[in-house]
């Protein structure tokens, strides 16, 4: 009886040892999984866009929106379009109501040639009226048939 | 006993003079401007000073009409550069407007561009001709190195245009409304070939 008892004991102290690795075991498994995924969250952001690698912004112009960019070209001239609309300012915190957009801003294409090189002097800065929720297309011409690529620019100048 | 007063009084004068002694200075003396400063800026910016013609005006109208004319079938569809001249712009607003300006930032960057000639112009007319008698009939040039008479080219085409307003203002605002127009004629058929319109909306609130 007491060899049996002694089995019985040795037996429950084993079980009782696997279930404990296997808890733990587990646990880390989970713990892995759980680390390796937020890990995967927090890694680089996603690479910009075409739109966003052909745009550059002075100011605040976050309101501003690229919406669509195309070219064409047009009797041996590279004619851009840019879609753009302005979303506002975020509305306010309290009451939720939407603001107008009192900012001013201004635009400008900047033509390139093949190379990447700058065809032509700066052109000047136009002002860009666009009141909050509005949506305008801007068309710019290339101003030598040289021009094989463009940039958009944008400022708020106000 | 009679020396304390004596202080007293004396402390007094000396407070009394000491606040009376510097007096205001008046402004006919001497007039201190106030201080300037200069610094360059960005000629391309957008200029809203007053809401007359501009530096933006002008380069946008100069912008706006150049590429279009570079894109007309007139220009592209020509076998060589069209040779073209200038005309004139016509002021039909109530401003002092160098229209001059304008056409001779249209002509520098259609020069620039490299899709037309340019002959001169009816005002740079006389100094080409006094050049021309400088260099035949002085007398003091070699032959075979002179530019001869007879020889200039006639402009194809010749750039015309008129720019006007609209202005309309109460108490609180004033409007302006700017139209630019842009002709290319054909001298030899008086055609036009080609035309652009600019509109620019300005406004001044109080």
């Amino acid at each position: 009886m007491k060899e049996q008892n002694v089995q019985v004991d040795d037996s429950l102290g084993v079980q009782s040892l696997m279930k404990l690795f296997l808890l733990k075991a587990t646990t880390l498994v989970i713990v892995s999984a759980v680390l390796s995924t937020l890990s995967g969250c927090t890694t680089a952001p996603p690479p910009p866009s075409e739109k966003q690698l052909m745009t550059t912004r002075m100011g605040d112009t976050s309101a501003v929106e690229v919406i669509d960019m195309r070219s064409v070209m047009r009797n041996n001239i590279l004619t851009a379009q840019v879609t753009v609309k302005n979303w506002g300012p975020p509305p306010n915190p309290k009451t939720g109501e939407k603001q107008p957009d009192s900012k001013l801003y201004g635009y400008r294409f900047k033509w390139l040639n093949a190379g990447g090189m700058v065809v032509f002097t700066d052109e000047a800065w136009k002002p860009l009226t666009l009141t909050r929720d509005q949506s305008a297309d801007l068309v710019g011409v290339a101003p030598t048939p040289d021009a094989t690529a463009f940039r958009f620019e944008i400022n708020q100048y106000k | 006993m009679k020396t304390y007063p004596k202080i007293c009084l004396t402390t007094f004068a000396v407070l009394v003079t000491g606040c009376a002694s510097s007096p205001p200075p008046q402004q006919s003396q001497i007039y201190i401007p106030p201080p300037t400063i200069v610094k360059y800026g960005d000629s391309q910016s957008i200029e809203t000073v007053t809401a007359d013609f501009g530096s933006t005006d002008l380069q946008t109208i100069t912008e706006t009409m150049v590429r279009s004319m570079l894109q007309s079938k007139t220009i592209q569809n020509s076998k060589s550069a069209p040779t073209v001249t200038l005309a004139e712009v016509k002021n039909q607003t109530g401003e002092s407007i160098n229209t001059r300006m304008i056409t001779e930032k249209v002509r520098t960057q259609l020069l620039k561009s490299g899709q037309v000639r340019f002959a001169v112009s009816s005002n740079e007319m006389q100094s080409q001709v006094d050049e021309l008698k400088r260099q035949n009939q002085s007398g003091m040039y070699r032959n075979d190195g002179i530019s001869k008479t007879g020889m200039m080219e006639g402009a194809k085409y010749r750039i015309t245009g008129t720019i006007s307003t609209i202005v309309k203002q109460n108490r609180d605002m004033k409007d302006v409304f700017y139209n630019f127009t842009l002709n290319l004629v054909n001298n030899q058929t008086g055609l036009i070939e080609w035309a652009e319109e600019k509109e620019i909306r300005k406004t001044v609130t109080r």
